[in-house]
Protein backbone atom coordinates (compact mmCIF):
# COMPACT_ATOMS: atom_id res chain seq x y z
CA UNK A 1 0.00 0.00 0.00
CA UNK A 2 1.70 3.33 -0.88
CA UNK A 3 1.82 5.91 1.97
CA UNK A 4 -0.85 8.74 1.84
CA UNK A 5 0.11 12.24 3.35
CA UNK A 6 -1.99 14.36 5.02
CA UNK A 7 -1.93 17.99 4.38
CA UNK A 8 -3.17 20.69 6.33
CA UNK A 9 -3.15 24.63 7.16
CA UNK A 10 -0.98 25.32 10.33
CA UNK A 11 0.38 24.17 14.23
CA UNK A 12 -3.48 23.52 15.68
CA UNK A 13 -4.24 21.17 13.02
CA UNK A 14 -0.58 19.80 13.01
CA UNK A 15 -1.16 19.19 16.91
CA UNK A 16 -4.29 17.35 17.04
CA UNK A 17 -3.16 15.36 14.23
CA UNK A 18 -0.02 14.41 16.19
CA UNK A 19 -2.19 13.41 19.15
CA UNK A 20 -4.13 10.84 17.05
CA UNK A 21 -1.47 10.11 15.50
CA UNK A 22 0.12 9.03 18.97
CA UNK A 23 -3.11 7.99 20.09
CA UNK A 24 -2.93 5.09 17.32
CA UNK A 25 -6.61 6.77 15.96
CA UNK A 26 -4.93 7.41 12.44
CA UNK A 27 -5.58 4.59 9.56
CA UNK A 28 -2.32 3.25 8.69
CA UNK A 29 -0.13 3.85 6.08
CA UNK A 30 -0.86 7.65 6.11
CA UNK A 31 1.93 10.40 7.51
CA UNK A 32 1.92 13.67 8.28
CA UNK A 33 3.89 16.39 5.70
CA UNK A 34 5.71 18.17 7.52
CA UNK A 35 4.45 22.06 6.91
CA UNK A 36 6.62 25.76 6.29
CA UNK A 37 4.65 28.03 7.63
CA UNK A 38 7.41 30.50 7.71
CA UNK A 39 8.08 30.17 3.81
CA UNK A 40 4.44 29.22 2.81
CA UNK A 41 1.94 30.41 5.30
CA UNK A 42 -2.03 29.65 5.25
CA UNK A 43 -3.88 27.88 2.59
CA UNK A 44 -1.72 29.43 -0.62
CA UNK A 45 1.44 27.84 1.23
CA UNK A 46 -0.33 24.37 1.55
CA UNK A 47 -1.29 24.47 -1.85
CA UNK A 48 2.35 25.18 -2.82
CA UNK A 49 3.45 22.47 -0.43
CA UNK A 50 1.07 20.05 -2.03
CA UNK A 51 1.69 20.60 -5.58
CA UNK A 52 4.99 18.43 -6.14
CA UNK A 53 3.66 15.52 -4.10
CA UNK A 54 0.58 15.15 -6.57
CA UNK A 55 1.85 16.52 -9.76
CA UNK A 56 1.70 13.37 -12.23
CA UNK A 57 4.83 14.37 -14.19
CA UNK A 58 7.17 16.75 -12.32
CA UNK A 59 6.27 15.38 -8.52
CA UNK A 60 5.43 12.47 -7.15
CA UNK A 61 2.26 11.63 -8.26
CA UNK A 62 1.26 10.62 -5.24
CA UNK A 63 -2.08 10.27 -2.59
CA UNK A 64 -2.70 12.87 -0.52
CA UNK A 65 -5.73 13.90 2.17
CA UNK A 66 -5.97 17.95 2.49
CA UNK A 67 -7.59 19.46 5.79
CA UNK A 68 -8.72 22.70 4.71
CA UNK A 69 -10.48 25.19 7.21
CA UNK A 70 -13.59 26.18 5.96
CA UNK A 71 -13.17 29.67 7.37
CA UNK A 72 -16.37 31.29 6.38
CA UNK A 73 -16.93 29.24 3.29
CA UNK A 74 -19.21 26.30 3.03
CA UNK A 75 -17.89 22.94 1.72
CA UNK A 76 -19.41 24.05 -2.24
CA UNK A 77 -17.69 27.29 -2.25
CA UNK A 78 -14.38 25.46 -0.58
CA UNK A 79 -14.21 22.93 -3.07
CA UNK A 80 -14.80 25.61 -5.92
CA UNK A 81 -11.91 27.92 -4.29
CA UNK A 82 -9.56 24.66 -3.80
CA UNK A 83 -10.49 23.38 -7.33
CA UNK A 84 -9.56 27.07 -8.97
CA UNK A 85 -6.29 26.53 -6.64
CA UNK A 86 -4.81 23.68 -8.15
CA UNK A 87 -5.75 24.55 -11.60
CA UNK A 88 -3.62 27.83 -11.30
CA UNK A 89 -0.57 25.94 -10.69
CA UNK A 90 -1.07 23.25 -12.77
CA UNK A 91 -0.03 24.13 -16.51
CA UNK A 92 -1.34 22.05 -19.72
CA UNK A 93 -1.58 19.27 -20.31
CA UNK A 94 -1.67 18.71 -16.34
CA UNK A 95 -5.33 18.81 -15.78
CA UNK A 96 -7.48 18.49 -12.28
CA UNK A 97 -10.75 17.40 -11.82
CA UNK A 98 -13.40 16.83 -9.37
CA UNK A 99 -14.34 13.11 -9.20
CA UNK A 100 -18.26 11.98 -9.30
CA UNK A 101 -18.01 10.68 -6.45
CA UNK A 102 -20.95 11.61 -3.85
CA UNK A 103 -19.99 12.03 -0.28
CA UNK A 104 -21.47 14.67 2.14
CA UNK A 105 -17.89 16.46 3.08
CA UNK A 106 -15.09 15.13 1.26
CA UNK A 107 -14.24 16.27 -2.38
CA UNK A 108 -11.83 13.38 -4.62
CA UNK A 109 -9.46 15.48 -7.36
CA UNK A 110 -7.86 13.86 -9.83
CA UNK A 111 -4.59 15.48 -11.12
CA UNK A 112 -4.10 14.07 -14.50
CA UNK A 113 -1.30 13.77 -17.75
CA UNK A 114 -1.73 10.71 -19.29
CA UNK A 115 -1.51 7.65 -17.47
CA UNK A 116 -0.50 9.53 -14.86
CA UNK A 117 -2.39 10.44 -11.74
CA UNK A 118 -2.21 12.14 -8.58
CA UNK A 119 -5.00 12.24 -6.10
CA UNK A 120 -5.91 14.28 -3.69
CA UNK A 121 -9.17 14.18 -1.13
CA UNK A 122 -10.39 17.67 0.13
CA UNK A 123 -11.05 17.52 3.81
CA UNK A 124 -13.24 20.63 4.90
CA UNK A 125 -12.47 20.75 8.58
CA UNK A 126 -14.98 22.80 10.95
CA UNK A 127 -17.79 22.29 13.00
CA UNK A 128 -20.66 24.58 11.34
CA UNK A 129 -23.18 22.01 12.01
CA UNK A 130 -22.86 21.70 15.84
CA UNK A 131 -25.28 23.70 17.06
CA UNK A 132 -24.53 23.87 20.36
CA UNK A 133 -20.80 25.81 19.78
CA UNK A 134 -22.81 27.97 17.41
CA UNK A 135 -25.15 28.80 19.80
CA UNK A 136 -23.11 29.42 22.78
CA UNK A 137 -20.13 30.82 21.32
CA UNK A 138 -22.10 32.98 18.30
CA UNK A 139 -19.58 30.96 15.30
CA UNK A 140 -19.42 32.33 12.35
CA UNK A 141 -15.99 31.41 10.66
CA UNK A 142 -14.97 27.33 11.41
CA UNK A 143 -11.78 25.97 11.70
CA UNK A 144 -10.14 22.77 13.82
CA UNK A 145 -10.63 24.58 17.10
CA UNK A 146 -13.78 23.26 17.43
CA UNK A 147 -12.80 20.33 18.33
CA UNK A 148 -10.32 21.83 20.81
CA UNK A 149 -13.63 23.68 22.13
CA UNK A 150 -15.29 19.87 22.09
CA UNK A 151 -12.26 18.59 23.86
CA UNK A 152 -12.23 21.26 26.75
CA UNK A 153 -15.97 21.29 27.47
CA UNK A 154 -15.56 17.64 28.72
CA UNK A 155 -14.65 17.83 31.68
CA UNK A 156 -13.07 14.59 32.33
CA UNK A 157 -10.35 15.87 29.72
CA UNK A 158 -10.22 19.43 31.13
CA UNK A 159 -8.95 18.21 34.44
CA UNK A 160 -6.39 15.47 33.12
CA UNK A 161 -4.73 18.50 31.09
CA UNK A 162 -2.67 19.74 34.40
CA UNK A 163 -1.48 22.91 32.64
CA UNK A 164 -5.58 23.52 33.49
CA UNK A 165 -5.32 22.59 37.20
CA UNK A 166 -5.65 26.83 38.80
CA UNK A 167 -9.03 27.38 36.68
CA UNK A 168 -12.04 24.93 37.87
CA UNK A 169 -13.71 23.51 34.67
CA UNK A 170 -16.90 25.26 35.50
CA UNK A 171 -15.27 28.39 35.94
CA UNK A 172 -13.51 28.35 32.86
CA UNK A 173 -16.61 27.58 30.89
CA UNK A 174 -18.02 29.95 32.57
CA UNK A 175 -15.59 32.59 31.46
CA UNK A 176 -15.45 31.54 27.73
CA UNK A 177 -18.82 32.51 27.30
CA UNK A 178 -18.41 35.61 29.95
CA UNK A 179 -15.35 37.51 28.21
CA UNK A 180 -17.00 36.09 24.72
CA UNK A 181 -19.91 38.29 25.23
CA UNK A 182 -18.09 40.77 27.08
CA UNK A 183 -16.00 41.37 23.56
CA UNK A 184 -19.33 41.10 21.26
CA UNK A 185 -20.89 44.12 23.47
CA UNK A 186 -17.67 46.09 22.55
CA UNK A 187 -17.11 46.20 19.51
CA UNK A 188 -14.39 43.20 19.25
CA UNK A 189 -14.96 40.44 16.58
CA UNK A 190 -15.40 36.75 18.85
CA UNK A 191 -16.52 34.54 15.59
CA UNK A 192 -13.94 32.06 15.73
CA UNK A 193 -13.13 28.72 17.97
CA UNK A 194 -9.37 29.93 17.73
CA UNK A 195 -10.18 33.48 19.96
CA UNK A 196 -12.03 31.64 22.92
CA UNK A 197 -8.80 28.85 23.06
CA UNK A 198 -6.91 32.30 23.41
CA UNK A 199 -9.51 33.57 26.28
CA UNK A 200 -9.03 30.50 27.61
CA UNK A 201 -5.68 30.39 27.98
CA UNK A 202 -5.33 33.82 29.21
CA UNK A 203 -7.89 32.71 32.00
CA UNK A 204 -6.29 29.81 33.18
CA UNK A 205 -2.90 31.45 32.77
CA UNK A 206 -1.25 28.92 30.64
CA UNK A 207 2.08 29.54 28.66
CA UNK A 208 2.41 27.09 26.14
CA UNK A 209 0.86 27.79 22.78
CA UNK A 210 -2.48 26.93 22.05
CA UNK A 211 -0.99 23.45 19.23
CA UNK A 212 0.94 22.50 22.56
CA UNK A 213 -2.52 22.43 24.77
CA UNK A 214 -4.14 20.89 21.62
CA UNK A 215 -1.83 18.30 21.83
CA UNK A 216 -2.29 17.66 25.29
CA UNK A 217 -5.95 17.59 24.92
CA UNK A 218 -5.69 15.21 22.68
CA UNK A 219 -3.41 12.79 24.39
CA UNK A 220 -5.53 12.94 27.61
CA UNK A 221 -8.62 12.79 25.80
CA UNK A 222 -7.54 9.73 24.31
CA UNK A 223 -6.32 8.00 27.80
CA UNK A 224 -9.23 9.30 29.84
CA UNK A 225 -12.28 8.88 28.46
CA UNK A 226 -14.05 5.95 26.45
CA UNK A 227 -12.61 5.29 22.87
CA UNK A 228 -16.63 5.70 21.38
CA UNK A 229 -16.88 8.77 23.26
CA UNK A 230 -13.83 10.41 22.10
CA UNK A 231 -14.11 9.51 18.86
CA UNK A 232 -17.72 11.10 19.08
CA UNK A 233 -16.13 14.09 19.97
CA UNK A 234 -13.64 14.15 16.95
CA UNK A 235 -16.34 13.53 14.58
CA UNK A 236 -16.68 13.91 11.78
CA UNK A 237 -12.96 14.86 11.10
CA UNK A 238 -12.06 11.21 12.47
CA UNK A 239 -14.08 9.47 9.92
CA UNK A 240 -13.18 11.98 7.32
CA UNK A 241 -9.62 10.48 7.63
CA UNK A 242 -10.60 7.38 6.91
CA UNK A 243 -12.99 7.60 4.53
CA UNK A 244 -10.30 9.55 2.62
CA UNK A 245 -8.08 6.91 2.98
CA UNK A 246 -10.73 4.29 1.49
CA UNK A 247 -12.01 6.99 -1.54
CA UNK A 248 -7.61 7.20 -2.56
CA UNK A 249 -7.14 2.98 -1.55
CA UNK A 250 -10.83 1.60 -2.00
CA UNK A 251 -9.77 -1.69 -0.83
CA UNK A 252 -7.87 -1.28 2.14
CA UNK A 253 -9.08 -1.90 5.79
CA UNK A 254 -8.99 1.11 7.89
CA UNK A 255 -10.11 1.03 11.28
CA UNK B 1 26.50 22.85 -26.64
CA UNK B 2 24.54 19.17 -27.46
CA UNK B 3 23.14 17.82 -24.75
CA UNK B 4 22.04 14.19 -24.06
CA UNK B 5 18.21 15.07 -23.67
CA UNK B 6 16.51 11.66 -23.64
CA UNK B 7 17.58 7.93 -23.42
CA UNK B 8 15.36 4.90 -24.07
CA UNK B 9 17.02 1.02 -23.29
CA UNK B 10 15.67 -1.86 -24.54
CA UNK B 11 17.19 -5.03 -22.97
CA UNK B 12 19.94 -3.87 -21.55
CA UNK B 13 21.05 -5.69 -18.44
CA UNK B 14 18.26 -5.21 -16.28
CA UNK B 15 16.57 -3.03 -17.61
CA UNK B 16 13.46 -4.76 -20.20
CA UNK B 17 12.38 -1.28 -21.24
CA UNK B 18 12.84 2.24 -19.56
CA UNK B 19 13.41 5.93 -20.60
CA UNK B 20 14.27 8.89 -19.05
CA UNK B 21 13.33 12.12 -20.21
CA UNK B 22 14.10 15.56 -19.54
CA UNK B 23 18.23 15.53 -19.24
CA UNK B 24 19.84 18.59 -17.95
CA UNK B 25 23.13 20.37 -17.45
CA UNK B 26 22.93 18.38 -14.06
CA UNK B 27 21.57 15.28 -13.50
CA UNK B 28 21.07 12.84 -10.54
CA UNK B 29 20.35 9.50 -10.73
CA UNK B 30 18.81 7.68 -7.34
CA UNK B 31 16.78 4.93 -6.13
CA UNK B 32 17.49 1.57 -4.27
CA UNK B 33 19.65 -0.73 -4.81
CA UNK B 34 18.78 -2.99 -8.37
CA UNK B 35 17.05 -0.25 -9.70
CA UNK B 36 19.45 0.18 -13.14
CA UNK B 37 21.48 3.34 -12.02
CA UNK B 38 24.90 1.90 -12.92
CA UNK B 39 22.83 0.54 -16.13
CA UNK B 40 21.85 3.13 -16.84
CA UNK B 41 25.13 5.10 -16.48
CA UNK B 42 26.66 2.12 -18.62
CA UNK B 43 23.80 2.28 -21.46
CA UNK B 44 25.25 5.75 -22.00
CA UNK B 45 28.48 5.24 -21.66
CA UNK B 46 28.39 2.33 -24.35
CA UNK B 47 26.05 3.85 -26.49
CA UNK B 48 27.21 7.59 -26.50
CA UNK B 49 31.65 6.11 -27.38
CA UNK B 50 29.86 4.72 -29.94
CA UNK B 51 32.54 3.05 -32.43
CA UNK B 52 35.54 4.35 -30.83
CA UNK B 53 34.87 1.75 -28.37
CA UNK B 54 37.44 3.28 -26.02
CA UNK B 55 37.82 6.66 -23.80
CA UNK B 56 40.94 8.27 -22.56
CA UNK B 57 41.50 6.20 -19.48
CA UNK B 58 40.07 2.61 -20.48
CA UNK B 59 41.29 0.70 -23.58
CA UNK B 60 38.02 -0.85 -24.06
CA UNK B 61 35.07 0.23 -22.90
CA UNK B 62 32.85 -2.61 -23.43
CA UNK B 63 35.95 -5.18 -22.11
CA UNK B 64 36.05 -2.67 -19.08
CA UNK B 65 31.87 -3.08 -18.50
CA UNK B 66 32.53 -6.59 -18.94
CA UNK B 67 35.04 -6.42 -16.50
CA UNK B 68 33.15 -4.62 -13.78
CA UNK B 69 29.84 -6.76 -14.57
CA UNK B 70 32.19 -10.03 -13.84
CA UNK B 71 30.19 -11.00 -17.11
CA UNK B 72 31.72 -13.97 -18.92
CA UNK B 73 30.71 -12.05 -22.84
CA UNK B 74 29.64 -9.16 -23.96
CA UNK B 75 26.24 -11.51 -25.06
CA UNK B 76 25.50 -11.17 -20.99
CA UNK B 77 24.50 -7.76 -21.10
CA UNK B 78 21.57 -8.58 -22.68
CA UNK B 79 18.09 -8.77 -20.67
CA UNK B 80 18.02 -12.08 -19.06
CA UNK B 81 20.96 -12.89 -20.36
CA UNK B 82 18.48 -13.48 -23.73
CA UNK B 83 20.51 -14.81 -26.66
CA UNK B 84 20.26 -13.63 -29.29
CA UNK B 85 18.54 -10.15 -28.36
CA UNK B 86 17.65 -6.72 -29.48
CA UNK B 87 19.40 -4.82 -27.85
CA UNK B 88 18.25 -1.04 -28.31
CA UNK B 89 19.78 2.31 -26.34
CA UNK B 90 18.28 5.48 -28.06
CA UNK B 91 19.91 8.51 -27.18
CA UNK B 92 18.27 11.93 -28.04
CA UNK B 93 21.07 14.58 -28.47
CA UNK B 94 19.72 18.21 -28.57
CA UNK B 95 22.09 21.08 -29.79
CA UNK B 96 21.58 24.20 -28.22
CA UNK B 97 23.81 27.62 -29.74
CA UNK B 98 25.83 29.62 -27.57
CA UNK B 99 23.97 31.76 -24.93
CA UNK B 100 20.58 30.65 -26.55
CA UNK B 101 18.06 28.30 -25.46
CA UNK B 102 16.75 28.01 -28.98
CA UNK B 103 16.79 24.09 -29.70
CA UNK B 104 18.96 24.46 -33.50
CA UNK B 105 18.81 20.92 -33.84
CA UNK B 106 17.37 17.53 -32.34
CA UNK B 107 18.74 14.26 -33.45
CA UNK B 108 18.54 10.62 -32.67
CA UNK B 109 21.78 8.37 -32.06
CA UNK B 110 20.44 4.71 -32.34
CA UNK B 111 22.59 2.49 -31.09
CA UNK B 112 21.94 -1.50 -30.98
CA UNK B 113 24.49 -3.87 -29.74
CA UNK B 114 25.61 -6.32 -31.66
CA UNK B 115 27.02 -9.80 -30.78
CA UNK B 116 30.34 -8.82 -30.19
CA UNK B 117 29.56 -5.84 -28.29
CA UNK B 118 30.06 -3.01 -30.06
CA UNK B 119 27.49 0.28 -30.62
CA UNK B 120 26.90 1.24 -34.06
CA UNK B 121 26.02 4.64 -34.51
CA UNK B 122 23.69 6.24 -37.79
CA UNK B 123 24.66 9.58 -36.79
CA UNK B 124 28.66 10.54 -37.88
CA UNK B 125 28.54 14.55 -37.59
CA UNK B 126 31.49 15.74 -36.87
CA UNK B 127 30.05 17.57 -33.41
CA UNK B 128 28.57 14.05 -32.69
CA UNK B 129 32.04 12.56 -33.18
CA UNK B 130 33.15 14.91 -31.10
CA UNK B 131 30.78 14.48 -28.44
CA UNK B 132 30.95 10.64 -28.26
CA UNK B 133 34.78 10.62 -28.22
CA UNK B 134 34.57 12.97 -25.44
CA UNK B 135 32.61 10.66 -22.86
CA UNK B 136 33.52 10.16 -19.27
CA UNK B 137 33.11 7.97 -16.62
CA UNK B 138 34.13 8.17 -13.11
CA UNK B 139 33.47 5.33 -10.44
CA UNK B 140 34.46 4.68 -6.92
CA UNK B 141 37.38 2.68 -7.28
CA UNK B 142 39.22 5.01 -9.74
CA UNK B 143 39.71 7.09 -6.57
CA UNK B 144 42.49 5.12 -5.93
CA UNK B 145 43.60 4.06 -9.40
CA UNK B 146 47.17 6.07 -9.73
CA UNK B 147 47.09 5.24 -13.35
CA UNK B 148 44.84 8.18 -14.23
CA UNK B 149 47.45 10.81 -13.83
CA UNK B 150 50.28 8.42 -15.11
CA UNK B 151 47.66 7.98 -17.98
CA UNK B 152 46.08 11.79 -18.48
CA UNK B 153 48.79 14.05 -17.01
CA UNK B 154 50.13 15.35 -20.44
CA UNK B 155 47.12 16.20 -21.52
CA UNK B 156 46.30 18.21 -18.10
CA UNK B 157 49.76 20.45 -17.84
CA UNK B 158 49.10 20.44 -22.08
CA UNK B 159 46.22 23.13 -21.60
CA UNK B 160 47.76 24.06 -17.92
CA UNK B 161 44.17 22.49 -16.57
CA UNK B 162 46.60 21.84 -12.80
CA UNK B 163 46.23 24.91 -12.04
CA UNK B 164 42.45 25.17 -11.84
CA UNK B 165 43.38 21.75 -10.06
CA UNK B 166 45.26 23.07 -7.27
CA UNK B 167 43.17 25.81 -6.58
CA UNK B 168 40.30 23.47 -6.21
CA UNK B 169 42.03 21.18 -4.13
CA UNK B 170 42.81 24.42 -2.03
CA UNK B 171 39.22 25.33 -1.91
CA UNK B 172 37.76 21.84 -1.25
CA UNK B 173 39.87 20.91 1.70
CA UNK B 174 41.02 24.15 2.91
CA UNK B 175 44.89 23.52 2.45
CA UNK B 176 47.61 25.34 0.75
CA UNK B 177 48.83 23.57 -2.13
CA UNK B 178 51.12 25.50 -4.58
CA UNK B 179 51.21 22.97 -7.56
CA UNK B 180 51.17 19.68 -8.42
CA UNK B 181 54.54 17.76 -10.22
CA UNK B 182 54.67 14.26 -11.60
CA UNK B 183 58.07 12.75 -10.39
CA UNK B 184 58.80 9.01 -11.41
CA UNK B 185 55.14 8.26 -12.17
CA UNK B 186 53.94 9.88 -8.83
CA UNK B 187 51.96 12.99 -8.81
CA UNK B 188 52.97 14.79 -5.67
CA UNK B 189 51.09 17.76 -4.31
CA UNK B 190 53.28 20.32 -3.94
CA UNK B 191 53.08 22.85 -0.63
CA UNK B 192 55.60 25.41 0.63
CA UNK B 193 57.66 22.86 2.56
CA UNK B 194 57.20 19.92 1.12
CA UNK B 195 55.84 18.15 -1.44
CA UNK B 196 53.36 14.90 -0.55
CA UNK B 197 52.49 12.43 -3.36
CA UNK B 198 48.71 12.14 -4.18
CA UNK B 199 48.62 8.56 -2.97
CA UNK B 200 49.87 9.26 0.48
CA UNK B 201 46.99 11.43 1.05
CA UNK B 202 43.02 10.07 2.53
CA UNK B 203 41.01 8.71 0.01
CA UNK B 204 38.53 11.67 -0.22
CA UNK B 205 41.20 13.40 -2.07
CA UNK B 206 42.51 11.04 -3.91
CA UNK B 207 38.96 10.82 -5.24
CA UNK B 208 38.59 14.56 -5.46
CA UNK B 209 41.63 15.26 -7.83
CA UNK B 210 41.48 12.40 -9.78
CA UNK B 211 37.48 13.17 -10.66
CA UNK B 212 38.62 16.74 -11.12
CA UNK B 213 41.64 15.81 -12.99
CA UNK B 214 39.73 13.80 -15.52
CA UNK B 215 36.45 15.89 -16.10
CA UNK B 216 39.47 18.74 -16.75
CA UNK B 217 39.69 16.90 -20.25
CA UNK B 218 36.45 16.42 -21.11
CA UNK B 219 35.08 19.02 -23.44
CA UNK B 220 31.54 19.32 -24.86
CA UNK B 221 30.69 16.15 -23.53
CA UNK B 222 29.31 14.14 -21.07
CA UNK B 223 30.85 13.36 -17.69
CA UNK B 224 29.61 9.96 -15.71
CA UNK B 225 29.93 9.75 -12.14
CA UNK B 226 29.66 7.05 -10.17
CA UNK B 227 28.46 7.87 -5.80
CA UNK B 228 30.36 11.08 -5.82
CA UNK B 229 29.73 11.07 -2.14
CA UNK B 230 32.07 7.71 -1.87
CA UNK B 231 35.49 9.67 0.66
CA UNK B 232 33.70 12.53 1.00
CA UNK B 233 32.65 14.64 4.74
CA UNK B 234 29.97 15.93 3.77
CA UNK B 235 32.04 19.90 4.58
CA UNK B 236 33.94 18.52 1.41
CA UNK B 237 31.19 17.60 -0.46
CA UNK B 238 29.51 20.55 -0.81
CA UNK B 239 32.86 22.55 -2.13
CA UNK B 240 33.52 19.09 -4.47
CA UNK B 241 30.45 19.36 -5.71
CA UNK B 242 30.67 23.16 -6.78
CA UNK B 243 34.09 22.68 -8.13
CA UNK B 244 32.73 19.83 -10.34
CA UNK B 245 29.82 21.90 -11.50
CA UNK B 246 32.13 24.71 -12.07
CA UNK B 247 34.26 23.29 -14.27
CA UNK B 248 31.76 21.22 -15.70
CA UNK B 249 29.87 24.56 -16.97
CA UNK B 250 32.77 25.80 -18.55
CA UNK B 251 33.70 22.96 -19.96
CA UNK B 252 30.21 22.88 -21.38
CA UNK B 253 29.96 19.23 -20.09
CA UNK B 254 26.63 17.73 -18.90
CA UNK B 255 26.80 16.10 -16.04
CA UNK B 256 25.06 12.46 -15.16
CA UNK B 257 25.93 11.08 -11.54
CA UNK B 258 24.41 8.47 -9.34
CA UNK B 259 24.04 8.45 -5.41
CA UNK B 260 22.16 7.24 -2.36
CA UNK B 261 23.07 9.94 -0.48
CA UNK B 262 20.86 13.16 0.65
CA UNK B 263 23.89 14.74 1.45
CA UNK B 264 24.88 14.64 -2.45
CA UNK B 265 21.71 15.29 -3.76
CA UNK B 266 21.03 18.52 -1.68
CA UNK B 267 25.36 19.57 -2.51
CA UNK B 268 25.08 19.01 -6.51
CA UNK B 269 21.04 20.90 -6.68
CA UNK B 270 23.11 23.49 -4.47
CA UNK B 271 25.98 23.60 -6.64
CA UNK B 272 24.42 23.73 -9.97
CA UNK B 273 22.37 26.67 -8.74
CA UNK B 274 25.35 28.41 -7.54
CA UNK B 275 27.42 28.21 -10.72
CA UNK B 276 23.40 28.79 -12.55
CA UNK B 277 23.18 25.25 -14.33
CA UNK B 278 19.98 23.52 -14.16
CA UNK B 279 19.50 20.50 -11.86
CA UNK B 280 17.20 17.33 -12.10
CA UNK B 281 16.91 14.51 -9.52
CA UNK B 282 15.48 11.32 -11.49
CA UNK B 283 14.33 8.77 -8.56
CA UNK B 284 14.86 5.45 -10.89
CA UNK B 285 12.39 2.11 -10.11
CA UNK B 286 12.50 -1.32 -11.80
CA UNK B 287 10.19 -3.47 -12.01
CA UNK B 288 9.68 -6.69 -13.77
CA UNK B 289 12.19 -5.54 -15.73
CA UNK B 290 10.06 -1.76 -16.56
CA UNK B 291 12.68 0.78 -15.36
CA UNK B 292 10.29 3.91 -14.62
CA UNK B 293 11.97 7.37 -13.83
CA UNK B 294 10.23 9.97 -12.26
CA UNK B 295 12.03 13.55 -12.52
CA UNK B 296 12.16 16.06 -10.33
CA UNK B 297 13.34 19.54 -10.73
CA UNK B 298 15.30 21.68 -8.09
CA UNK B 299 12.56 23.36 -6.51
CA UNK B 300 10.40 20.22 -6.16
CA UNK B 301 12.76 18.11 -4.43
CA UNK B 302 13.37 21.01 -2.02
CA UNK B 303 9.40 21.50 -1.15
CA UNK B 304 9.31 17.49 -0.69
CA UNK B 305 12.24 17.48 1.52
CA UNK B 306 10.97 20.28 3.22
CA UNK B 307 7.42 18.94 4.00
CA UNK B 308 9.76 15.65 5.38
CA UNK B 309 9.75 13.22 2.47
CA UNK B 310 13.42 11.52 1.74
CA UNK B 311 13.29 11.63 -2.07
CA UNK B 312 15.14 8.64 -2.23
CA UNK B 313 11.95 6.92 -0.74
CA UNK B 314 9.99 8.34 -3.59
CA UNK B 315 8.05 4.98 -5.01
CA UNK B 316 7.41 5.00 -1.24
CA UNK B 317 4.18 7.30 -2.41
CA UNK B 318 3.73 6.87 -5.89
Amino acid sequence: MKTIRIYFEGDDDKAILEGLDEAGLLPQGVELAKRDKGQNPGKDGLIRQLIPFVHPTTGVGGNAIVLVDLDDLNIDKLTVWFHNQLKSQLQAPVTCELADITHPRLRPFRVISGNEIGNIVLCPVGLPDDATLRAEYILDRFAIDEYLLRLVRHGGIYSAVTDFSSLPHATAMHKLTEVGKLFRDNGIDVSRSKTYMQILRAAAQIRPATATIAKRLVSKGAKTIPGVEFRELLSPLLDDIHNAVELLIPDSATS
Amino acid sequence: MLLLTSIEIENFRGIRQGKLEGLTDVNILIGRNNCGKTTVIEAIHRSIAGQDKVDRLRQNIVNYWTDVRRDGSPHDAAYQKCIPAKVTVRCTLTGYSKGSASEINRMLLYSMFSDNGDSLAKEQENSILIFRSQVMLFRPPDALTHNIEQLLWTNILADRSDKELVKSLNEIFSVRAESFSMIDSKLYILFEKQGIPLDSQGDGTRAAVRTLMMLALVKDSIFLLEEPECHQHPGSLERFAIAVCKLAKANQVQLILSTHSNECVRAFMKASNQVESNAAVFHLALTDGLQTARRLDTEAVETLTDTGIDIRFLDMYS
